[in-house]
C-alpha cells in the first residue's frame, strides 16, 4: 500500500471509528435507517441521483461497515455514467459482504452494461449460491444477461 | 432493494457525479476488513415468518373422488396471494405478501414493518372482483416500484378474493391451505402450465421461484414441517429448471413431488385442473 493511502486509511479508520461508536446500535434494520439513507432513497426512487450522492457518502461516513448504503452509492455512480467511480465502489462493496446481495447485483448489471457477460455470469453464480431458495437479485440479474441475447 | 430494471424512466442519465476520490471507498472497505468483525451474512438475517395459511370458504373446495379440485386460476391466486414475487422491488426484499396484511387477526410479518402509503382495502368489501387486480397493479406500479401485473394473475387474484375465508374464525366448513398444501398446488399448477399448449414463461417462472419461496419459509420453520429431504429435493428441481431456463421442470417429476408433499400429515389432497366441460 503506498504511503498517501496508508494515511487515508488510518484517517478514516479513526474518523469512522468515532461516527461508528456515536451511531453504534442505531442502524439495525429498516426502520433505524439514518436521515441522509431515507433522504437518499427518496432520491434514487425520485430517480434524483445526484442529489443521493452527498447523503449516501454521509451516511456512510457514520456508518462505514454498511456495505449495502455502499453498493447503493455504486449503483448511483452506474446511473450517473461514472463507470470508474460505479466499478470501484461496487467491488470495494463486494470485497466488505461478499454474500451481498445489492452489490452482487449491482455490479451484474454493470458488466450487462459493459456486454461483460463473463464477469455478469460470475455474479449471477453467486448469487445462485448465496439465495438457496432464489431471490429477486437473483432473478433481476438474470433479466438483465439474458437482454444482453445468446453468447457468440 | 430500491431500483428495478437497469433504464427506468425516472432516470436522470446524463447528470455527472461530484469528482471524488477514487480509493476513498476501497480503503474504507480495507479498514473495515481489518478491524470489524465480519458481518452476518446476507439471507440468514432474523425475521419474521411470512403467514402462509390460507382459508378458503367451502364453495371453492368442491371435492371430487375424494380430492379438492381447483380450477388453473384458483391455484395461481393462491399462490400470487403468498408470493413476494408479485409486488416486487422493497416488497420483494422484506418478504410482503398479500397474506402478511390480508388476515382479520391484523398484519404480519413485513406489513408490521413496511409503511404503505395507500389504505390496505379489505377484501370482505371489494364489490366488483376487477377492483382487486387494480389494486394490486396500483401498489405493484406506484408503491413497489415493481413489475407490471400480468393480466391472468390479476384475474387470478380477484378470483380468489371472491373466495377467501375469515382468518381468525374460519367456518368449519371452510378448507386451509397451508405452506404445505401450497406447495403441492403449486407443484401441480407448474405441471399443469408445462403441459399447456400455449404456456406462458413468464407465468412458470413466477410459480417456479414463487415456491421455492415458500418452500424457503417451510425449512427454517421450528420445527421444520417436512423432511429436509423433500425440501431439497423439491429445491433442487425447480432450481435446476431455472438454471436451464425450463419454466419448473418435466410435469412428470413435478408431479411425483406434489404426491410426495400431499402425502405429508392429514391434509386434504389438492387436484389443479378445470371442471369438466370448463376449459380455458
Amino acid at each position: 500500500m503506498n504511503k498517501p493511502l496508508r494515511i487515508l486509511t488510518a484517517t478514516l479508520f479513526l474518523a469512522c471509528g468515532i461516527a461508528h461508536a456515536d451511531n453504534y446500535g442505531e442502524d439495525s434494520g429498516d426502520d433505524s435507517k439514518s436521515k441522509s439513507q431515507l433522504a437518499a432513497e427518496a432520491a434514487m426512487t425520485k430517480g434524483n441521483w445526484a442529489a443521493a450522492v452527498p447523503l449516501l457518502e454521509a451516511h456512510i461516513a457514520g456508518h462505514f461497515d454498511d456495505d449495502e448504503a455502499v453498493a447503493e452509492l455504486g449503483y448511483v455512480y452506474f446511473r450517473l455514467g461514472d463507470k470508474e467511480m460505479a466499478l470501484q465502489t461496487l467491488q470495494s462493496a463486494l470485497w466488505m459482504n461478499p454474500r451481498s446481495l445489492e452489490a452482487n447485483l449491482y455490479l451484474g448489471e454493470f458488466y450487462v452494461s459493459q456486454k461483460d457477460r463473463p464477469r455478469a455470469l460470475e455474479r449471477l453464480a453467486a448469487l445462485d449460491r448465496i439465495c438457496i431458495f432464489g431471490c429477486g437479485e437473483y432473478r433481476r440479474l438474470k433479466k438483465a444477461i439474458a437482454t444482453m441475447g445468446a453468447p457468440r | 432493494m430500491i431500483f428495478e430494471g437497469l433504464t427506468p424512466q425516472r432516470s436522470q442519465a446524463g447528470k455527472q457525479a461530484p469528482p471524488r476520490e477514487g480509493s476513498v471507498y476501497t480503503a474504507m472497505a480495507l479498514t473495515y476488513a481489518l478491524f470489524l468483525p465480519c458481518p452476518v451474512p446476507a439471507g440468514e438475517l432474523p425475521r419474521e415468518p411470512v403467514r402462509l395459511k390460507t382459508w378458503l370458504t367451502q364453495a371453492a373446495c368442491p371435492k371430487v373422488q375424494g380430492s379438492v379440485q381447483l380450477s388453473p386460476d384458483m391455484a395461481l391466486g393462491l399462490v400470487a396471494f403468498n408470493s413476494p414475487y408479485l409486488f416486487g422491488g422493497k416488497a420483494l426484499r422484506s418478504q410482503l405478501t398479500c397474506g402478511a396484511c390480508h388476515a382479520k387477526d391484523g398484519p404480519s410479518g413485513a406489513a408490521e414493518r413496511l409503511r404503505l402509503r395507500a389504505t390496505v382495502p379489505d377484501l370482505g368489501s371489494v364489490s366488483k372482483p376487477g377492483n382487486v387486480a387494480a389494486f394490486v397493479a396500483q401498489a405493484v406500479e406506484h408503491e413497489f416500484d415493481g413489475p407490471p401485473l400480468a393480466p391472468r394473475t390479476g384475474r387470478a387474484l380477484s378470483a380468489l378474493a371472491s373466495v377467501l375465508a375469515p382468518y381468525a374464525a374460519p367456518a368449519a366448513s371452510a378448507c386451509l391451505v397451508d405452506g404445505v398444501s401450497l406447495v403441492a398446488i403449486g407443484l401441480r399448477l407448474c405441471a399443469y402450465q408445462a403441459g399447456a399448449v400455449r404456456g406462458d414463461s413468464d407465468e412458470q417462472d413466477f410459480v417456479r421461484d414463487s415456491l421455492r419461496f415458500v418452500i424457503g419459509e417451510l425449512a427454517h420453520g421450528a420445527p421444520p414441517a417436512v423432511p429436509a429431504a423433500l425440501i431439497n429435493d423439491t429445491n433442487r428441481v425447480l432450481r435446476a429448471a431455472d438454471l436451464q431456463s425450463l419454466g419448473c421442470g418435466a410435469p412428470a417429476s413435478l408431479t411425483r413431488l406434489a404426491a410426495r408433499w400431499n402425502a405429508m400429515g392429514a391434509r386434504p389432497r389438492f387436484v389443479v385442473e378445470y371442471p369438466k366441460g370448463n376449459h380455458e
